[in-house]
C-alpha cells in the first residue's frame, strides 16, 4: 500500500452529534437516543454518561439515573445523510479513505500535512476543526503508521482529542490494556493475561510465534501492527458479503399463518432493498424460524440462475414456509441471501428469466423516490400494526455501515 | 399525556418573563446547556406559552376556577373535539411552543410544538387545552401512558 501514516476518524456520540446539528436546544443537554421501539438507549451524549447511563440501558432506568435527561427518537436515515458527508470531506483531504461504519472511517493521511501546510498534528487539529465547522460533528482522530494503533489512539483521544502515535510509542502502549485492541476479547484477554500479556506493550513485546499459537494468525496480525507494521490496507471498497439477511422479532409469537406469510413477504422485500443496495444477487436463499429463541427451522433452496428478483425469491421461500412445522408459535424469523454475486459480473441467461424484472425496478425506484414501502406486497396485510403507526416497526436499521438495535 | 413542558429563555421575550415572574421557574439542564423556562401542569398558576393572535403569550393552562364556564380540565381530546362536544366554547387553534415536553418522568423532544385549542370564559379570559389522541406505540413504550399531545408537523 505504501502510505506511512493512517488515520482513524472517530465521531464522538454519533447519533447524538447528528441530532445536534439540527436541534440548537439538545447542545450541552444530557440526551440519549431510543432504539426503535423507544424502550432502549442506543446512543447517549458524554453528559448522560457521566449519571452512569450506558448504551442498552432501558428507558426506565435512565430515566432514575438522570431525572433531567432528555430522550430523543432515531432517525437513521439522518444520521447516514451526515455520515456520508463526513465521507465527502475527508475524501477532499485523503487519497483513500475507507467507509468503515457510519461513524468511523480510515484514511491515508501521508498527505495531510502537506494538504493544511502544517506539521502532523497540527493538521490534524486543523482536519478536526474543518470537520467540527462544516459537518457540526465532534471527532476524535487518531493518526499512526498502522490501524490498529491509529484506532487505539483516536478511542484514546475521546473526547474531541487528536493522538499522533509514532512508531516507537512504549510508554502509550503500556499504558492501554491488551482488552482495549479492536479484535481482543474477553477470551483472548484471559488467555494473554494467563501469560502475564497486560498491557499492549506486553503484547507488542511477547513472542510472535507464542502469540500466533495462541491466537491464531488474526493474533499475530496484531503484534506486528502493534510493532507499527501495516499488515491491513485502506479498503475503500468493502469486499463482497458471504450473505445478507434479513428478519428479527415478528412482534411476538404467532401461530396465524397468515401473519407468518406476512412477515416472511416483508422480510424479502427488505432483504431485496439491501441486495439492491450492495449490488448483488444471490444464488441460495435460506429461511430459518425461531421458536423460543430456538431454532425451529432452517430451509436452504439454490436458486436457478442469481437474482434479486421479488417472485423469484417469493417462489423459494414459500414453499420452505409451507413445509415449516406449524405446532409452535413463531417469533422470530430470517431470509437469508448466500452465494452472492457482482451485478456487473453476472453471465446473462437465454433460457432464465432476467435477474429483476421492470416490475421490480419500477418498484424500487417509486419506493427510493417517496419512501420505504410505499409500494409493497398485498400480503403484507395483516401487519396492520405496522403499516398503521408510522412509529411503529421492527426493522433493525436497515442502514448500511452499522449494526444496530 | 404530558405533563409539562419547557421553552429555551431566549424565545421569551425579557418583558412576558417579567410580567409572569417566569424567572423562577428557569432551569438549566447541564453547565453547557441553555437555559429553559419550565412550564409545568402541577404549578400552582399552569401558564403555557402559545402563538396566539400573531405573537408569543402566556397564557393558564385549562381551568381549575368552579366559578368560571370554562370546561374544569386542562387537556381535551381529539376525538371530543371534532365531534362538537366543544363547540359551545368556540374553540380556536393555537400552537404551545415548547422545545422539550415531560410525561411520566420522561423528557422527550418537541420539535415544532404542540396542538392546542383556546376558549374564552364569560369575562373572556382565555384558557388552553392541549389536544390529545391515543398515543402511538413508541410513545407508550417511551413514556408508558396511552396517550399523547398531537405534535406539529411530527409523529413521535
Amino acid at each position: 500500500m505504501g502510505t506511512s501514516f493512517i488515520g482513524h476518524i472517530d465521531s464522538d456520540c454519533f447519533y447524538v452529534s447528528c441530532e445536534r446539528i439540527r436541534s440548537y436546544s439538545l447542545r450541552g443537554v444530557p440526551c440519549g437516543v431510543l432504539g426503535n421501539q423507544g424502550a432502549c438507549v442506543i446512543a447517549k451524549s458524554y453528559e448522560l454518561k457521566s449519571y452512569g447511563v450506558k448504551t442498552g440501558h432501558p428507558i426506565w432506568e435512565a430515566k432514575k439515573l438522570c431525572p433531567h435527561a432528555v430522550f430523543v427518537k432515531r432517525d437513521f436515515r439522518w444520521y447516514e445523510v451526515i455520515s456520508r458527508k463526513l465521507l465527502d470531506l475527508l475524501k477532499t483531504v485523503s487519497p483513500l479513505v475507507e467507509y468503515y461504519s457510519i461513524d468511523e472511517m480510515f484514511f491515508d493521511a501521508s498527505e495531510l500535512s502537506r494538504y493544511f501546510q502544517l506539521p502532523l498534528e497540527a493538521a490534524t487539529r486543523a482536519l478536526q476543526t474543518l470537520v467540527q465547522d462544516q459537518i457540526g460533528v465532534p471527532v476524535s482522530i487518531g493518526i499512526a503508521p498502522s490501524r490498529t494503533l491509529a484506532k487505539l489512539g483516536s478511542d484514546t483521544a475521546k473526547p474531541f482529542g487528536v493522538q499522533v502515535i509514532e512508531k516507537d510509542c512504549e510508554s502509550f502502549l503500556r499504558s492501554q490494556p491488551v482488552g482495549e485492541l479492536c479484535g481482543i476479547g474477553s477470551r483472548s484477554a484471559k488467555k494473554l493475561h494467563d501469560r502475564n500479556i497486560r498491557t499492549c506493550w506486553d503484547y507488542r513485546q511477547a513472542d510472535r510465534l507464542m502469540i500466533r499459537n495462541l491466537l491464531t494468525i488474526k493474533g499475530e496480525a496484531l503484534w506486528w501492527e502493534l510493532r507499527g507494521d501495516a499488515t491491513n490496507p485502506i479498503q475503500t471498497s468493502r469486499p463482497p458479503h458471504k450473505a445478507i439477511a434479513r428478519g428479527g422479532s415478528c412482534g411476538g409469537k404467532t401461530l396465524d399463518p397468515d401473519r407468518i406469510r406476512a412477515w416472511a413477504v416483508r422480510n424479502i422485500e427488505r432483504l431485496i432493498e439491501a441486495l439492491d443496495h450492495h449490488r448483488v444477487y444471490a444464488g441460495h436463499i435460506s429461511l430459518q424460524i425461531d421458536a423460543n429463541k430456538t431454532a425451529l427451522w432452517l430451509g436452504r433452496t439454490p436458486l436457478a440462475v442469481p437474482s434479486a428478483s421479488f417472485r423469484t425469491i417469493y417462489d423459494a421461500v414459500m414453499p420452505m414456509l409451507a413445509a415449516a412445522p406449524t405446532s409452535h408459535p413463531v417469533s422470530h424469523m430470517h431470509i437469508i441471501a448466500e452465494n452472492l454475486t457482482w451485478r456487473d459480473k453476472i453471465q446473462k441467461s437465454l433460457f432464465f428469466e432476467e435477474a429483476q424484472s421492470p416490475l421490480d425496478q419500477l418498484k424500487r425506484d417509486i419506493n427510493q423516490k417517496l419512501g420505504r414501502f410505499v409500494i409493497r406486497s398485498a400480503e403484507t396485510l395483516p401487519l396492520h400494526e405496522i403499516y398503521h403507526d408510522a412509529t411503529h416497526n421492527y426493522d433493525i436499521c436497515d442502514i448500511s455501515g452499522k449494526m444496530c438495535f | 399525556m404530558c405533563t409539562g413542558i419547557t421553552l429555551t429563555w431566549r424565545d421569551i421575550p425579557t418583558r412576558l418573563i417579567q410580567k409572569y415572574q417566569l424567572e423562577e421557574r428557569i432551569i438549566q439542564r447541564s453547565e453547557t446547556a441553555d437555559k429553559e423556562i419550565l412550564f409545568l401542569q402541577r404549578h400552582r398558576r399552569p401558564l403555557l406559552p402559545v402563538f396566539y393572535q400573531g405573537e408569543l403569550q402566556i397564557l393558564p393552562w385549562g381551568n381549575r376556577q368552579r366559578n368560571c364556564n370554562a370546561p374544569l380540565a386542562w387537556w381535551c381530546e381529539v376525538s371530543t373535539l371534532e365531534s362538537g362536544a366543544w363547540s359551545m366554547y368556540a374553540p380556536e387553534p393555537v400552537e404551545i411552543l415548547a422545545n422539550f415536553g415531560l410525561e411520566r418522568g420522561v423528557w422527550f423532544q418537541i420539535k415544532e410544538g404542540i396542538q392546542g385549542t383556546i376558549i374564552h370564559d364569560q369575562h373572556e379570559q382565555p384558557y388552553v387545552y392541549l389536544i390529545l389522541q391515543p398515543a402511538s406505540h413508541y410513545y407508550q413504550v417511551m413514556t408508558g401512558y396511552h396517550r399523547e399531545p398531537v405534535f406539529l408537523g411530527e409523529q413521535i
